[in-house]
């Protein structure tokens, strides 16, 4: 069990609950609805610093690594069922030593399935075709109200009904609790290539890199160093462009860059828009703050990650103001989510938005007001 | 968000007072009401289930979508989206009474950004069309089903459309990045982002395969994707169909992702080539395999190899490599002739669609054939076998109504087998009509609360497409619009 922890985002933690059945967990979620308990889910806690501070004067952990792990591997039908508390970790070395991936992305330490798939980020081994939602074939949900259900299937293809799995996915628990999810199967590549590249300025780097995205790279990263710009691309199939290859453990200094903290109360924030929006993105933050401040730059998902002190915050916002491009504050101090709302301007939906929220959880127990919108 | 009201909103309207409005609304091309103009609208590709409209309107434009569908709404008047009518579950069967908003005038390619590889659609544009546009850009638009010629983006994102080569590609939500939509109430919102960064829940993914239940498409982004640099079309025959379906099992287990996998049964051979569609296949096999490999040239030459040795270990008795396009493309001829084909056996045709686990699907097809055998139907079987999707195609004549009451027996065993066996009800063509009273095989009430509780966020007043896809509590029954007259349904 993880150490108790004293508050999220400075609202204090009143109590964890660890649930060890999923009956335990619907009494505890009808509980809450009665006696007004906002409850925050936990279990690895690897982005419980994502998102809204809480809307409530106090909050409940939600720990639910009580339900323990599970991973039904079937390599015939190329899929796994998996609890939502078992680490990601666990479940990729699982799939791996029967030669198989799942793309749940392992970036966070301690991060589990239920966790990733609630929160969806951007996974650096990916194209924005490749996203985690289009592998999620079926998940079971305990609603706000504390009712088991189950959406998709068990299966590959499947149009059924209204397709929850994409909302539920991304949804930070903000509209039920993933219990359980059956997620497609990948083939474990048999070799990854993986080349990097200097290059004198972004311009230079910029103009080889969207050559290089036409040879469909299963991950492309550029981070300005000493005053170089480096370029690291990492495929899973042999590239047919030819280039020097270096070991594959090149590809780790991108994932490191991305779990090194802000420093100085800086926010860590990820700016997305089209592919080639990302020269733009990446000349405005480096006016903004330099480039040294810049994460990483990755075109093939459009997004700049960037280390921005508060202060510059709301520059950076005001430059998105027209919607081109979307913000979003994965990591910052309390005070700055106090100011801001993590998610950036809320899309034109948000009407339809708070509309499922309140369907989904009338009483607000879930999470509340730390989705966007502060739903 | 748009245009979300306007100030006649509140005045409501009886119904000559609508076809007066609908008529007077600027960007509407035709407004029909006449029966023998009516006529064709009456069922979408399954015509077993049909309805009458109060009127057809075909808007020319997005603000034409919008203003009907408050002229609708003043008048109370229950609506629905159709593009070419190809959908087989009666997604697109008309409300009794209510407006038919035919799209299929809405059919422009507003942009195409080969850089970011995106297209923006109207709803009413051929599938196909798109593909044409972007070849020589080096692109194409993945999800193809098999009446990609004639069916529409629109539609394809109401029913998630898949196609043969939805096994690599996946079917139609993942290629959609964002959506300008007619919400039931009127307003224009657009759902999803043109890059794909979804901000808040993923409405656009809850909105494609919604069957036209939660609102109206106006506009589209879609993804584009290279065109493969090789392509590598395979013909297997196999002795039985078991060992087919063992061969594509094996496939996927060792890690080969194919392009395509479509497997054809011995009737569906014999039938296709008897007719213009003849392909070459092996009249003395009892099931052929459709196998593509795409990408680049050594990834798909090594997977070739791969595959021809998992067939010969499978016991196939004939590999045939396509040596050239024009082999491939006759390959093809004959896949997608197949049901065309069956307009041989009889002159009606139930063309079935549900997913099993692929393991399974030897049992079930055996048990399938069974069944219609001693209903005594002609069955033909057609499979996405990669996906572990199957087309069981009942041959039959309508006009017989003994051998109707017996086609709808044998439909409904079907989605038990299927279900029973680990499967769903659809894997591309939706709930609709068809299926929607079969919900209850698949989920609890519990798991259908949630599907309702989208529906009712979007569409609290229950005018958009009323009736389809998800089935009225059983509790409420009473208040089902199947029970208000809307969907009156002959099968």
């Amino acid at each position: 069990m993880l150490d108790a922890l004293e508050d999220v985002d400075g609202i204090p933690v009143a109590a964890t609950h660890r649930p060890e059945s999923l009956e335990r967990l619907a009494t505890l979620l009808i509980d809450a609805g009665k006696s007004g308990e906002a409850l925050v889910p936990a279990c690895g806690r690897s982005k419980l610093h994502w998102g809204n501070a809480p809307r409530a004067k106090q909050v409940s952990l939600l720990d639910l690594a009580g339900l323990g792990s599970k991973i039904d591997l079937d390599v015939e039908e190329g899929i796994v069922t998996v609890g939502a508390s078992t680490p990601v970790e666990a479940l990729q070395t699982a799939a791996r030593e029967v030669g198989k991936t799942t793309w749940l992305d392992g970036l966070y330490p301690h991060a589990t399935v239920g966790g990733t798939i609630a929160t969806h980020p951007l996974r650096l081994e990916a194209q924005m075709g490749k996203l985690l939602r289009d592998d999620v074939l079926g998940l079971e949900v305990m609603t706000a109200g504390g009712t088991r259900t189950r959406c998709g299937g068990r299966v590959v293809k499947n149009v059924s009904g209204f397709d929850l799995t994409r909302l539920y996915c991304g949804a930070w628990g903000t509209l039920g609790l993933v219990t359980e999810a059956t997620l497609r199967l990948r083939p474990l590549p048999d070799e990854v290539f993986v080349r990097q590249e200097e290059f004198p300025d972004w311009k230079a780097a910029f103009d080889t890199a969207f050559g290089v995205l036409n040879a469909d790279p299963d991950g492309l990263a550029l981070w300005s160093e000493s005053g170089a710009v480096s370029m690291c691309s990492r495929y899973e199939t042999q590239p047919t462009d030819g280039g020097d290859r270096v070991d594959a453990h090149a590809w780790d200094i991108a994932r490191k860059r991305m779990l090194q903290p802000p420093e100085n109360g800086a926010a860590r924030v990820r700016i997305a828009g089209r592919m080639t929006d990302v020269i733009e993105i990446r000349a405005a933050v480096a006016k903004l703050v330099g480039d040294q401040r810049i994460v990483l730059v990755l075109p093939a998902l459009g997004a700049v990650y960037a280390d921005i002190p508060a202060e510059t915050l709301g520059d950076l916002f005001a430059r998105a103001d027209d919607g081109s491009w979307s913000v979003f504050i994965e990591a910052a101090e309390p005070g700055v989510k106090a100011r801001f709302d993590v998610f950036g301007h809320g899309p034109e939906s948000l009407r339809l938005m708070r509309a499922l929220k309140t369907r989904f959880d009338p009483q607000g127990v879930l999470s509340p007001g730390r989705f966007v919108g502060r739903i | 968000m748009k245009n979300r009201s306007n100030n006649s909103a509140s005045t409501s309207l009886d119904r000559p007072g609508l076809l007066r409005v609908l008529r007077g609304i600027a960007g509407i091309g035709e407004v029909l009401d006449r029966p023998a103009d009516l006529f064709a609208y009456e069922s979408d590709g399954l015509t077993l289930m049909r309805g009458k409209p109060l009127a057809v309107v075909v808007p020319l434009d997005r603000n034409a979508v919008a203003e009907t569908v408050r002229a609708c709404n003043r008048a109370s008047v229950p609506f629905l989206a159709r593009g070419a009518g190809t959908g087989l579950s009666g997604g697109a069967t008309p409300i009794d009474g209510g407006v038919l908003i035919e799209c299929s005038q809405m059919n422009r390619i507003l942009e195409i950004d080969p850089v970011n590889r995106t297209a923006t659609v109207q709803p009413g544009l051929i599938n196909a069309k798109l593909s044409e546009a972007v070849h020589e850009l080096g692109l194409l638009y993945a999800p193809d089903p098999s009446s990609q010629t004639a069916c529409t983006i629109g539609g394809n994102i109401a029913e998630n459309s898949g196609g043969p080569h939805t096994l690599k590609y996946g079917t139609t939500s993942p290629h959609v990045l964002a959506l300008e939509v007619v919400l039931p109430d009127g307003e224009v919102v657009s759902l999803g982002r043109r890059d794909g960064h979804q901000v808040g829940y993923d409405l656009r993914g809850v909105f494609v395969g919604s069957e036209g239940t939660l609102g109206i498409v106006t506009a589209a982004t879609v993804r584009l994707v290279a065109i493969p640099k090789q392509v590598c079309t395979m013909l297997v025959a196999f002795d039985s169909l078991r060992a087919a379906c063992e061969a594509v099992s094996m496939v996927i287990a060792r890690g080969i992702v194919p392009a395509a996998l479509e497997l054809m049964d011995e009737r569906t051979i014999k039938v296709v080539e008897d007719s213009v569609y003849a392909a070459g296949y092996p009249r003395d096999a009892r099931a052929v395999l459709l196998v593509e490999l795409d990408g680049d040239e050594a990834e798909v030459q090594a997977d070739r190899v791969r595959i021809e040795s998992i067939m010969h270990e499978r016991a196939a008795i004939e590999v045939r490599v396509a040596k050239d396009a024009a082999e491939a493309a006759a390959f093809w001829r004959g896949r997608k002739g197949a049901f065309g084909a069956m307009g041989r056996l009889a002159p009606d045709l139930y063309v079935h669609d549900a997913v099993v686990p692929r393991t399974r699907l030897p049992e079930v097809v055996e048990e399938i054939t069974r069944i219609a055998e001693e209903e005594g139907l002609l069955l033909a079987n057609i499979l996405h076998a990669g996906d572990g999707n199957l087309h069981p195609n009942i041959c039959f004549d309508r006009r017989d109504p003994d051998e109707m009451e017996r086609v709808r027996r044998v439909g409904d065993r079907i989605l038990e087998i299927c279900v029973n066996a680990g499967g769903v009800l659809s894997g591309e063509h939706g709930i609709g009509l068809e299926k929607r009273d079969h919900m209850h095989l698949m989920f609890s009430e519990e798991d259908l609360d949630p599907m309702r509780w989208v529906h009712d966020s979007f569409d609290p007043d229950d005018r958009c497409n009323p009736g389809k896809q998800i089935p009225t509590p059983r509790a409420c029954t009473e208040s089902n619009p199947r029970h208000r007259g809307y969907d009156k349904v002959e099968f």
